[in-house]
């Protein structure tokens, strides 16, 4: 097949070669970005009232029972996802949260924010770690990436919660499909699907399809992955619905709001202008954005940018201006990495230098960000700092955590 | 009669499984490996894949074999660029069991012939992308092109004849909104045709589905958009539509 040339988005960052895919119209504007503009077009205080009548039936009778299962993290959209369901919806969520063994303090400290300022309960998942380091060095190797048994973890254990305790309704934030390159107009009110898992937070591999691979991994490591089978699903009648095709979904503000009002803690990162954004994380904003870098061509700033100029609070030439001041950061974070995998620097630098992308400067001249002139674009003082103090990593649960850790690291 | 089916659709532009709106507009699905093998798991009752735009490169023959070493236990019916006695071979070859012949009706009429005597007449189905004129009279629809008028000869010809075993009505205005199947196309091909008709184009829920499969000459129904907004999308349709001469749900077995 003849491959059609890399085209670019002409009003915000990405383009053809998007890994969820992108299409652009006759007038050079990608598909994210029309999708976003029913942002402005719909009724968002009706779309609200489907979602009432949506969860309505899921309500239980029972207080003693649970209306929905929430995955959290201490990043993400969690704060304002528990906000609208809690609060807003007046559900009675189940929190479920996948121990990714990133955590950095401050997402542990959200977590147990979290959970305590909207007095909810929750289930934590941890894989045993060996388990998860050979899933990594296989994943790593085989897929490029780190990050496989986290994507897993955290999109299959809320299923699997919600089959073993028999809670049909799942609600998650935002589809990331529809926010980034416009998979679905938001009026079409897409679900969670075990192919979408598959074929884009997975790369086309499920756990099993990791078996296929000729190495040590065996059924042993693989099984707390596997997605329900089918019959159990039906049975119960899983559903998940995402609340951004119910509420106009604007992670920036959303966040600056649940800062006020939730006491979610921000921090500033290497590889991005974004605060809020994956302050859970050391890895993600670190060695992984490195990975997707050379993997893709563009690194997490520009998913971020590109939003910020979807949302109108940035231009382009400001978003450019962003990325290049961002994306060339080293990761701060990668000894630690290390340490934990057992890698080599040699090891990660070879596998990078496999990677479609590997030469950066090839990809920044390409993508337009290389000499971009710096411009001003207002980012609020982070509340915290993405501490590593080593003391503080036999915190894993969060009990009493959160009521210190801001003024001593602030 | 065998009962009718419920057919999964999977449209494919520039390699991607994409969204299609009249064949004008498309959003980003994913890899239609993996929207294929979902519609398998599903349980759909026949599988149909559409590369639209393949124009004369033929077939996309590296997508068919992708999609055949999936293993699958549904019916696999391709269609894109099939154009001459050899593709349609070579599909077959490559893991397709029917193919859907679009461009070629119009273009080369006299190569499909051929291509039954190649691969069977069982295999080859007739797309006709159909619509309202502004005359008020049912037209024929040219991707390629965009010319559209009343229904060719030889695309008529070709309908009566015995070289094809079914025909894919495309209701082209609909196509992708979700707003329903205009029944009355297949009432207007039933003047032309005794072949089996699938009608395919917007349709997402059942009750837009229901009064289709009562026309006698119907053999199944395809969606298409509409089976990626929900998991087991296949199966609630058909749950929704146990009442209608459809074939059961038949869920496979898969962890």
């Amino acid at each position: 097949m003849n491959t059609p040339p890399v085209q670019t988005c002409k009003r915000c960052l990405y383009n053809t070669n998007h890994p969820l895919g992108l299409v652009l119209d006759a007038d050079g504007i990608c598909s994210g970005c029309r999708i976003h503009e029913e942002k402005d077009t719909l009724d968002w205080a009706d779309r609200w009232q489907r979602l009432e009548q949506l969860v309505k039936p899921y309500r239980s009778r029972d207080s003693r029972n649970y209306d929905c299962i929430v995955p959290v993290s201490g990043a993400g959209d969690s704060f304002f996802i528990v906000h609208l369901v809690k609060e807003r919806l007046g559900l009675k969520p189940l929190l479920v949260t996948y121990n990714r063994y990133y955590n950095t303090p401050l997402g542990i400290r959200n977590l147990a924010q979290l959970r305590r300022r909207f007095d909810c309960d929750i289930l934590t998942q941890s894989v045993n770690p060996l388990s998860v380091k050979k899933i990594i060095r296989t994943t790593l190797r085989e897929l490029g990436s780190f990050h496989w048994p986290v994507l897993a973890g955290q999109s299959v254990f809320p299923v699997q919660t919600a089959v073993s305790h028999r809670i049909p309704l799942i609600i998650w934030g935002a589809h990331q499909g529809l926010e980034q390159v416009g998979m679905f107009s938001h009026l079409q009110e897409v679900e969670m699907t075990r192919r979408y898992r598959k074929d884009h937070d997975l790369m086309g591999y499920e756990a099993d399809d990791l078996l296929s691979f000729f190495d040590y991994l065996t059924e042993a490591d693989l099984w707390q992955y596997r997605y329900p089978d089918e019959a159990a699903l039906e049975r119960v009648g899983v559903r998940g619905i995402y609340l951004g095709n119910f509420v106009r979904w604007d992670p920036w503000a959303q966040h600056q709001q649940m800062v006020k009002q939730a006491g979610y803690a921000s921090a500033r990162m290497n590889r991005t202008f974004d605060i809020y954004d994956h302050v859970d994380d050391w890895h993600y904003m670190d060695t992984h954005d490195i990975i997707k870098y050379h993997k893709h061509g563009y690194g997490r700033v520009v998913d971020q940018a590109s939003r910020e100029i979807r949302h109108g609070r940035i231009s382009r030439q400001d978003a450019v201006s962003l990325v290049s001041a961002y994306q060339g950061n080293r990761p701060r974070h990668q000894s630690m990495l290390f340490t934990w995998l057992g890698l080599e620097k040699s090891g990660l630098d070879f596998l990078i230098s496999q990677l479609p992308c590997h030469s950066i400067q090839a990809v920044v001249a390409s993508s337009g960000f290389a000499d971009a002139p710096p411009r001003h674009f207002f980012v609020p003082e982070p509340v915290a700092k993405l501490d590593m103090n080593i003391s503080e990593r036999q915190v894993i649960v969060g009990k009493g955590y959160p009521d210190n850790f801001i003024s001593k690291t602030a | 009669m065998l009962r009718k089916r419920l057919l999964g659709a999977v449209v494919v532009r520039q390699g991607w499984a994409v969204q299609s709106f009249g064949y004008r507009r498309w959003l980003p699905l994913g890899k239609a490996e993996c929207l294929v093998e979902n519609l398998d798991r599903w349980g759909a009752d026949g599988i149909v894949v559409l590369a639209i735009d393949r124009g004369d490169q033929g077939p996309d023959l590296a997508l068919i074999e992708r999609l055949g070493a999936l293993g699958l236990s549904t019916p696999l019916t391709y269609g894109g660029g099939l154009a001459t006695e050899e593709h349609a071979r070579e599909a077959v070859r490559a893991g397709a069991e029917r193919l859907v012949l679009d461009s070629v009706l119009s273009h080369n009429p006299q190569a499909v012939g051929a291509m039954a005597s190649a691969v069977g007449v069982q295999a080859l189905v007739a797309a006709l992308p159909l619509l309202y004129g502004t005359d008020g009279q049912v037209h024929h629809l040219q991707h390629r092109s965009g010319d559209q008028g009343l229904l060719p000869e030889r695309i008529r010809e070709l309908i009566a004849g015995g070289q094809l075993s079914e025909v894919l009505v495309i209701d082209s205005t609909g196509e992708g909104l979700g707003q329903g199947f205009n029944q009355s196309l297949l009432q207007a091909l039933e003047a032309y045709t005794d072949l089996p008709l699938l009608a395919f184009g917007g349709l997402a829920r059942a009750e837009q589905i229901r009064p289709l499969l009562s026309h006698p000459q119907l053999a199944g129904v395809v969606v298409g958009n509409a089976l990626n907004y929900r998991e087991h999308a296949i199966g609630h349709l058909k749950a929704d539509l146990t009442d209608q001469p459809l074939r059961p749900h038949r869920q496979r077995c898969v962890i």
